[in-house]
């Protein structure tokens, strides 16, 4: 394959890579550079991309190993031993509790559209690292189980799993945001 | 083997996020979704981890590329193509 074809490859999936860089650095010139950085050790490793593979989960994996090695280390990680658990159907079971669900006929639309993109950004990236690569990945990109765990290098089923539990934490974290802003009704304090 | 033609919603919901994610084979597709027609409390959550789901994806897709940073990426591309030839 040519250097065209590279750049035709790169150039439709650069907006894709953009938004996963922003949503993993937090910020613009890192995911800039982390985009850049990517596309060059991408042209340099060329020679290794199959032809009629999946380009897209080719060049995410570049772009998330190099930044485990670069900006990882930037960031304050939490520890996954450190984070509590969230129980299954958390927005669904508190909207019920809190009254919500009986104002409203669409009590999940409700909550998230009235937060802001930047406040639903921040609940993502508190998740801990390995439930927000994999989180990022799916809400950012629509991929497959398969793709991401191509990008990520661990087995579907480690995919499944990553999911699941990063999707109940941010559910929690989304409906704690919706209480301290006041958009959900806050429970009524214990007697 | 007997074929399973029918979910409880204990199996039903473990197969939730896979079916909300369309990673369930064509036959376990179709087994959620004969149940979810039957049964209103698990259509209900269903239909609630669908609406969560879509409205965070609809937030956080909402990024547009830096203008100029598709000519920035080809110019470092071309950068290094000169140094290396």
């Amino acid at each position: 394959m040519t250097q065209t074809d590279f750049k035709s490859l790169l150039e439709s999936i650069l907006e894709p890579a953009y938004r996963t860089a922003y949503h993993l650095t937090r910020n613009e010139a890192d995911a800039e550079e982390l985009v850049q950085e990517a596309a060059l050790l991408a042209y340099k490793g060329f020679e290794g991309f199959e032809p009629g593979t999946n380009f897209k989960a080719w060049f995410f994996t570049i772009m998330r190993n190099r930044f485990i090695s670069t900006y990882r280390k930037k960031q304050r990680e939490v520890k996954t031993v450190e984070l509590e658990d969230a129980p299954e159907l958390y927005m669904y079971t508190k909207s019920r509790e809190s009254g919500l669900a009986a104002q409203t006929s669409e009590p999940a639309k409700f909550v998230v559209e009235r937060l802001d993109a930047e406040q639903v950004a921040a609940a993502l990236s508190e998740l801990p690292m390995e439930f927000r690569e994999a989180a990022t990945l799916y809400f950012t990109q629509d991929m497959s189980y398969h793709d991401i765990a191509e990008v990520l290098d661990v087995p579907v089923g480690t995919v499944r799993s990553r999911l699941h539990r990063g999707r109940k934490l941010l559910q929690k974290k989304l409906w704690h945001l919706a209480e301290d802003y006041g958009l959900v009704p806050h429970p009524e304090p214990s007697p | 083997m007997t074929k399973i033609d029918r979910l409880t919603c204990e199996e039903t919901f473990r197969r939730l996020d896979d079916y909300l994610d369309r990673e369930l084979n064509q036959d376990e597709m179709a087994l959620v979704r004969k149940h979810l027609k039957v049964c209103d409390v698990c259509e209900s959550e269903y239909v609630f981890e669908d609406a969560v789901f879509t409205a965070v994806r609809q937030k956080l897709q909402d990024v547009p590329l830096p203008e100029g940073l598709k000519q920035r990426v080809f110019d470092r591309l071309e950068e290094m193509r000169r140094a290396d030839a």
